[in-house]
């Protein structure tokens, strides 16, 4: 069986406050010289007296360096580098994008804000956004890769839609033309930029697609468009959802190679977390599933014999060679010790499982 | 014609930053609540100077429409993070442990004069409830609740948002044992109800024909022919709270027309869904609007 990250890493503190211009404190260069030293790699620390373009550019490049030794260490055999070369997951790809403009902070929850922009215009790729990092991450690791991106359907939702709600008035067509447009102009350039370097595998991330339900056909549309003729293996994560809402809707996807979601988080000891896949038997589909057997929202390190038994019970409704293993979503809000500790064992349960599989 | 805000509402730029500082132990807590204080006060003034009456203090103290219930009805605490009905936010589900009881603490959360409140149908359908055998005891407890908060606070207007019965009830017909708790809640507290996050025109009638008063309305997503023949006084939620696209003021007019003797017009919901700046655009748009119609 297949094992593979989803996507973020934390950004090591060293690096943040390197880039952000705040003075490193020696528990910051400690984290440093650690992950170094268990991964094997060494840096200069002198580049971090002088905060400039250059030196800022080979921070981010060694902790994208740092994160693909990380995940191979664990044993992966898909890797990316822990989205290093980004801050996150929306902003991020929208300065990269005409037609958008930042308007202001709104809350997520709690005290947390996120900065969100309305689409003023028909947005239009101003530069493919994922090129460089994905070059990067080819120099450094022999793995198969992966490489997630923001799917069109996120990145309007999480937008105010000034543009085509003033085109049509609210309501679906807006919305549609809205998220098609992203596909077409957005996306799909920087697919077939990836693809044109030799990307073999890219991940749309989806998290906001059962946000409406009654939207999700907008979606399976912009994605079928989208990846028409290009020859690549694509994948969709999505996570933290009422996953029922996306049936029958998303088994009109073509060509789509996975559906990676998150299961763990919801799961106990009968299992219950992964009840999905007693619906998944009813439908005909050809997608592998990206098995969620790790809970990226705790420290709790699962033992090898967890992820072992998740994995068997989903091969009571899935053909074991349809299951890709992976972590429920990225690892971001994990320190590197949890996240590491988590996908080793990841792997070593998937290991296990495969010995059971084997003299079944 | 009155202008009213109807939830809570965007936090300016300097209180985010504060809070952030504050969760990161960069400021104390004492600056912080300076600095909330002072955000209150601006906007209760920028409300006065706008005609809105009676004012709200903003909510800034509120992280989501059941905290701070959590802090000062024992038996409820704030549990897991769930969607916010279709927006990308989210809030921290009420879990009820053990019987519900206001135990006091709400005027260190209000300063305002509009008192802005969960109705029991949105509470009963976001709890977990691991304590009561029966909603009918839930809501009564949870009502009882409510009361004392409203007596201790003695505001000037009460409001109880229901987004919950408009999501159920979009499009089927209401339960009548819903609605009915929900108006005599209403009764209770002598509170208007504000629906909203959907087409609330069959909710709408039908608490209106058990007797509320006044009824706020979702009219961004609700046609406005399907509120014809409700005898409430309407509160018309014209301008979109969930969307920075200004609204053209001659198509406002003209939906407003048909409404003789409208009692009150306001955002459809919360303005926190944007940015504090252009919230404020938002609410001067309702300020022009109140002029052209007086």
């Amino acid at each position: 069986m297949i094992t593979q990250e989803i996507g973020s890493l934390a950004k090591p503190n060293w690096r943040v406050k390197f880039i952000r211009g705040e003075s490193l404190l020696e528990s910051d260069l400690g984290e440093l010289r650690y992950w170094d030293e268990v991964l094997g790699l060494k840096f200069d620390l002198s580049l971090l007296k002088k905060r400039g373009e250059g030196s800022i550019r080979k921070a981010v490049e060694h902790s994208a360096l740092q994160a693909i030794r990380l995940l191979e260490k664990a044993g992966l055999d898909v890797v990316f580098d822990g989205e290093q070369f980004r801050t996150e997951m929306y902003e991020y790809p929208l300065k990269h994008v005409k037609g958008f403009e930042f308007v202001g902070l709104v809350r997520s929850f709690d005290n947390k804000y996120y900065r969100k922009a309305a689409c003023v215009n028909v947005p239009e790729l101003r530069e493919p956004y994922h090129l460089e990092e994905f070059l990067f991450v080819k120099r450094h690791t022999r793995r198969k890769i992966k490489i997630p991106i923001t799917g069109p359907y996120t990145l309007a939702e999480w937008s105010f839609n000034e543009y085509y709600v003033e085109k049509h008035g609210r309501g679906y067509d807006a919305k549609r033309e809205f998220v098609l447009d992203i596909a077409k102009n957005v996306i799909r350039p920087n697919l077939e930029t990836l693809i044109e370097e030799g990307a073999e595998i890219i991940q749309i991330d989806e998290p906001a697609l059962t946000t409406k339900p009654d939207e999700i056909p907008i979606f399976v549309e912009a994605f079928n468009d989208m990846i028409s003729g290009l020859e690549c293996k694509f994948n969709v994560h999505i996570c933290y959802s009422d996953y029922s809402v996306l049936f029958p809707d998303i088994l009109e996807l073509k060509n789509c190679n996975q559906l990676a979601l998150e299961f763990a988080n919801r799961d106990d000891e009968r299992r219950s977390g992964y009840d999905l896949l007693k619906t998944l038997r009813d439908y005909s589909y050809e997608w592998e599933l990206g098995l969620g057997v790790v809970d990226v929202h705790t420290d709790f390190i699962e033992p090898p014999e967890l992820i072992r038994d998740r994995i068997l019970y989903a091969t009571k409704f899935l053909d074991p060679r349809k299951i890709v293993v992976n972590p429920d979503c990225g690892l971001r809000t994990r320190t590197w010790d949890v996240a590491f500790a988590k996908l080793r064992n990841m792997v070593k349960g998937t290991r296990m499982a495969e010995e059971v599989l084997r003299f079944a | 014609m009155r202008l009213t805000l109807v939830g809570i509402h965007s936090r300016p730029d300097y209180l985010i930053k504060a809070s952030r500082d504050l969760d990161r132990g960069r400021v104390g807590e004492k600056e912080f609540l300076n600095l909330l204080r002072i955000s209150e006060s601006e906007i209760i003034e920028l409300q006065s100077s706008l005609g809105f009456e009676p004012v709200i203090d903003g909510m800034f103290r509120w992280q989501d429409i059941f905290r701070p219930l959590t802090r000062t009805i024992s038996g409820l605490s704030a549990g897991p993070l769930s969607r916010f009905f279709d927006n990308n936010t989210f809030f921290r589900r009420p879990v009820v442990g053990s019987k519900l009881e206001y135990v006091g603490g709400m005027e260190d959360y209000f300063r305002g004069e509009k008192l802005i409140l969960p109705g029991p149908y949105t509470f009963l359908r976001s709890c977990e409830d691991r304590n009561y055998r029966s909603k009918r005891e839930l809501i009564k407890d949870y009502v009882h609740c409510l009361e004392e908060i409203t007596d201790d606070l003695k505001p000037t207007e009460v409001q109880i948002n229901e987004p919950w019965l408009v999501y159920k009830y979009r499009r089927t017909n209401p339960d009548d044992e819903d609605l009915r708790a929900v108006a005599e809640c209403s009764e209770t507290l002598r509170a208007s109800i504000h629906l909203y996050f959907g087409d609330c025109s069959s909710v709408a009638e039908s608490l209106s024909r058990l007797g509320v008063k006044v009824i706020g309305v979702d009219l961004i997503e609700t046609q406005p022919e399907g509120l014809k023949g409700i005898d409430s006084d309407l509160i018309l939620g014209i301008v979109d709270s969930r969307n920075t696209l200004m609204e053209n003021e001659k198509s406002l007019l003209e939906l407003i027309e048909p409404f003789e003797g409208v009692y009150a017009i306001s955002p459809n919901c919360d303005l926190e869904f944007l940015p504090y700046n252009r919230a404020l655009r938002k609410m001067e748009l309702l300020s022009r609007l109140r002029g052209e119609v007086s």
